[in-house]
């Protein structure tokens, strides 16, 4: 016993599956009951199909005497076979039950000879039952069940389908009686009409609503309205339409509507006759009249409304058409065209808004990595993309490398660099993106091999490019076709413009403080020469890639050494050329100045015509003389020296009077001198020492003067390493500052 | 690092007074400098900046300071600094500054500063 002689014995009253059919058909006379038409017709053809033995059904409205047969409702039957249905007049069986009104049953359809056997062995139909659709002595249709194998259908089954053909006819009843029962008055219709077209900014909502509105206006019971696209035409709204030909709306040619958006000119049909001039439509025969109006925008056509009655009698004139286009299609233009361009301002704001967002993000920084990881985030947050990747050329060896990436599970970067390499393979002068809709039909990247492996579909690659040149590739895929919409290309060409930006002036910042920091590595003293009878401890550490602060030591002669430490304002590329202009113009002028206050008044003079106005330099310099084993100094706003005495153990402040260099044009400088002995360590720093060793209400000296005098049998090196860690392991929440320390300790 | 620094500047009369609320760093000094440069621009000579709740100054911030004095040098104008905590108006004392009354004067309160103000300007102290 095979699966469907099984179901036959299902199908019998009492059982789980009967139950269930009777479920249905309570639903169906609910359906019924409410004059829902639509419902009930596609129910008409679901329901056997479902619960039956049933393999493809089709409601047939009937003709009038002479005319061919038109489905208004099908399952499981193919296109040629609905576009040959008129071919079905003259069939003996469906004749036969629409004339006699009354059920036709055949078991063994191959073995008669009908004049349409060729139709239904289009469908491979072997047996079938046709059921006429009666109200008021009227065959207003006919049902056709067909199976593909041979079946005697039960009593019980064709009880069922004759019920469903009761209901078709009830409710066809039922919605011409409701119509005449109620003449609408217009005035308040057209005031909701208007109302609707103003509910919403959602266009579909908008179109749905204001379709039922114009149909209740006109007294008619189905239409839609279609709307001609770029990419075709698209059924937007539909009422009183069963679900099969709402969906098959749009697809089949030769209709009303195509006929109207080639003409752009409004048909008025009556009845069955006239549609036949329409042979791609699906034949609606309870349609007594209807119209297709164009929706005429002011620069092209918007698409069609079509309005449908089926009440005898009553059929639409010119005056109706005329009525429709000034009240309701003008109207509905006027709305759809404020509401496009309402989108088309919306999207432009979310597109500004997003280049905004973006250009704020990636230009905050100056740091290449920094700029990269806000790029590929500023890409996760705006654009829907399952992998993404951006390349850049080397500036060196020209070659493409893959800068970072996200979307390929433990992606290395051989992984990205395969998948993104569709962009290595553009031609070197195209400056446009390109894009892939399908991989797999296209006819130069078809099926790359790493983007098949991860079941992307779709790509997009967009050229960076600075002044005409590129500079590297943002490539992005989808797993899905035609992954990449026209505003999403857009946005990613608004982003490939501005990443190419903020990463070459991140190169360039680079490439600048690659320049400063080699300029600060050559000032720097690369090794303290021995001084004889003393010790020289020296250490810096900038806070930064580029510091503000130096020292130096200048052999004056055999017994003189100067020595000298500054502090520059600021921690960038100008604080370096400062340091260097400074640097070279004390090797220039020290030997040929005996007097410190006269070299820092020449040195004041010099920064104060040759830097910017806010610039400054505080500075110590001090001239040494080994031989006296004294010291002569003098001070521009610099920390003062400490000078720990060992026969006292006490610490004096070595210091003078004096602005910071470069303030005033004739700053005036003092002088001192003073002794250092053996065992003396004298310690000279910048303020980051003291600023790092403060806290409120203290300057940070108490605790340095602590930190001499309890390590005074160091080395001087000892020493400054141990007041460098001293500062710089304390924990405070500001930011580092440079710190320089030269300790000079008599021996 | 406090990037939030606010420079709140309020009108005492004719004087404008400008308030440093958090560090004047190397973060927060370009926007002083042209809080700053707008005042000048706008006509005032004489600015007083409030350094109560300024709690730090490195020496970015001391560069707006001297920029502030210099603008204002430039056009006989003077500007004073008022509520200097211990280490911002040791910075200064050691950086020179304190001593040069044709560039900056340091004042324990904004009402001395204003008082002062009054004085050169040759207006009767209120």
């Amino acid at each position: 016993m095979d699966r469907r002689e099984q179901l036959v014995g299902a199908i019998s009253p009492g059982s789980k599956s009967a139950l269930e059919l009777l479920g249905f058909l309570q639903h169906l006379s609910q359906d019924t009951a409410e004059g829902n038409l639509a419902r009930v017709v596609d129910a008409a053809v679901e329901l056997p199909v479902k619960h039956l033995r049933v393999d493809k059904s089709v409601l047939l409205c009937c003709p009038a005497p002479g005319k061919s047969y038109f489905p208004l409702a099908f399952r499981n039957v193919s296109h040629p076979f609905l576009e040959n249905c008129h071919l079905l007049s003259g069939d003996d069986i469906l004749d036969w039950a629409a004339i006699n009104q009354s059920l036709k049953v055949v078991d063994d359809l191959p073995s008669l000879s009908t004049p349409s056997a060729g139709i239904y062995a289009l469908e491979h139909v072997r047996s079938l039952a046709c059921i006429p659709v009666v109200a008021q002595g009227e065959t207003l249709a006919v049902l056709l069940y067909m199976c593909c194998s041979p079946v005697s259908f039960t009593i019980w089954e064709l009880e069922v389908m004759n019920t469903i053909a009761n209901h078709v006819a009830a409710v066809s009843r039922l919605k011409q009686a409701d119509e005449e029962r109620t003449p609408p008055q217009i005035g308040p219709l057209l005031v909701r009409l208007r109302e609707a077209l103003w509910t919403s900014t959602d266009l579909d909502e908008l179109l749905n609503r204001t379709l039922r509105e114009a149909l209740t206006l006109m007294q008619a019971d189905s239409g839609s309205i279609i709307l001609h696209e770029a990419r075709g035409c698209r059924v937007a709204a539909t009422y009183g339409l069963s679900e099969s030909i709402s969906r098959e709306l749009h697809r089949v040619k030769d209709t009303v509507y195509a006929h109207v958006i080639a003409s752009q000119k409004p048909v008025l049909l009556h009845g069955a006759a006239d549609a036949q001039e329409y042979p791609g439509a699906i034949p609606r025969p309870e349609i007594v009249s209807a119209m297709s109006v164009p929706l005429r925008g002011r620069r092209s056509l918007l698409g069609v409304l079509n309005i449908n009655r089926s009440r005898a009698g009553r059929i639409f004139n010119d005056a109706d058409l005329a009525f429709a286009t000034s009240h309701i299609a003008q109207p509905l233009v006027m709305t759809i065209e404020n509401l496009k361009l309402h989108e088309a301002t919306k999207a432009q704001t979310r597109y500004l808004r997003d280049m905004y967002e973006i250009a704020r993000t990636i230009t905050s920084t100056l740091e290449l990595d920094a700029v990269l990881n806000m790029i590929m985030n500023r890409l996760r947050a705006l654009i829907v993309s399952d992998v993404c990747g951006l390349l850049l050329y080397d500036n060196e060896t020209g070659r493409l490398n893959v800068a970072c990436g996200y979307g390929i599970p433990d992606g290395t970067e051989s992984d990205y660099a395969e998948l993104m390499m569709i962009a290595g393979k553009l031609s070197p002068s195209r400056m446009r993106p390109l894009v892939i809709p399908d991989l797999s039909a296209h006819h130069l990247y078809r099926h790359p091999p790493a983007a098949e492996k991860l079941g992307l579909r779709s790509a997009v690659t967009v050229p960076l490019t600075i002044k005409r040149k590129r500079v590297g590739f943002l490539t992005a895929y989808r797993h899905e076709p035609r992954g990449f919409p026209r505003e999403t290309v857009k946005l990613l060409i608004g982003m490939a413009e501005l990443a190419a930006i903020a990463i070459e002036n991140a190169r360039l910042y680079e490439r600048q403080l690659g320049i400063a920091n080699l300029t600060q590595r050559l000032l720097s003293p690369s090794a303290i020469e021995p001084i004889p009878g003393f010790e020289v401890g020296c250490k810096y550490a900038p806070a930064y890639q580029v510091g503000g602060d130096y020292y130096d030591l200048i052999e004056l002669d055999r017994h003189r050494f100067a020595i000298v430490i500054a502090d520059v304002a600021g921690k960038d590329v100008s604080a370096a050329r400062h340091i260097a202009m400074c640097k070279h113009s004390l090797r220039a002028t020290a030997e040929h100045i005996a007097s410190p206050a006269e070299l820092l008044h020449k040195m004041n003079r010099l920064i104060y015509d040759n830097t910017e106005p806010e610039a400054f330099i505080s500075m110590f310099y001090a001239i040494l003389d080994t031989e006296s084993k004294t010291l002569l100094y003098s001070l521009a706003g610099h920390e003062p020296g400490l000078l720990l005495r060992a026969h006292t153990g006490r610490i004096e402040y070595i210091s003078t009077p004096g602005i910071l260099l470069g303030v005033l044009p004739n700053a005036t400088f003092f002088e001192r001198r003073t002794s250092i002995k053996v065992g003396d360590i004298l310690l000279l720093y910048t303020d980051g020492l003291t600023t790092a060793l403060s806290s409120d209400g203290d300057t940070g000296l108490s605790k340095l003067e602590s930190a001499l005098m309890e390590r005074p049998s160091k080395t001087a090196q000892e020493l400054a390493n141990n007041i460098h860690k001293l500062a710089t392991s304390r924990r405070t929440s500001r930011p580092p500052d440079d710190i320089a320390i030269v300790a000079l300790k008599g021996v | 690092m406090d990037a939030d620094t606010q420079f709140n500047v309020m009108m005492r009369g004719s004087v404008p007074v400008v308030q440093i609320i958090g560090d004047l760093d190397h973060y927060s000094t370009p926007e002083f400098r042209s809080v700053i440069s707008e005042l000048i621009q706008q006509g005032h000579k004489t600015i007083i900046v409030d350094m109560s709740a300024a709690d730090f100054m490195d020496s970015s911030g001391m560069s707006g300071i001297i920029f502030a004095a210099k603008r204002l040098s430039a056009i006989d104008g003077h500007l004073s600094l008022a509520n200097c905590n211990l280490r911002t108006t040791r910075k200064l004392s050691i950086g020179g500054l304190t001593k040069m009354p044709d560039l900056m004067i340091l004042y324990p309160s904004v009402e001395e500063a204003l008082e002062h103000v009054r004085e050169i300007q040759g207006k009767p102290s209120t």
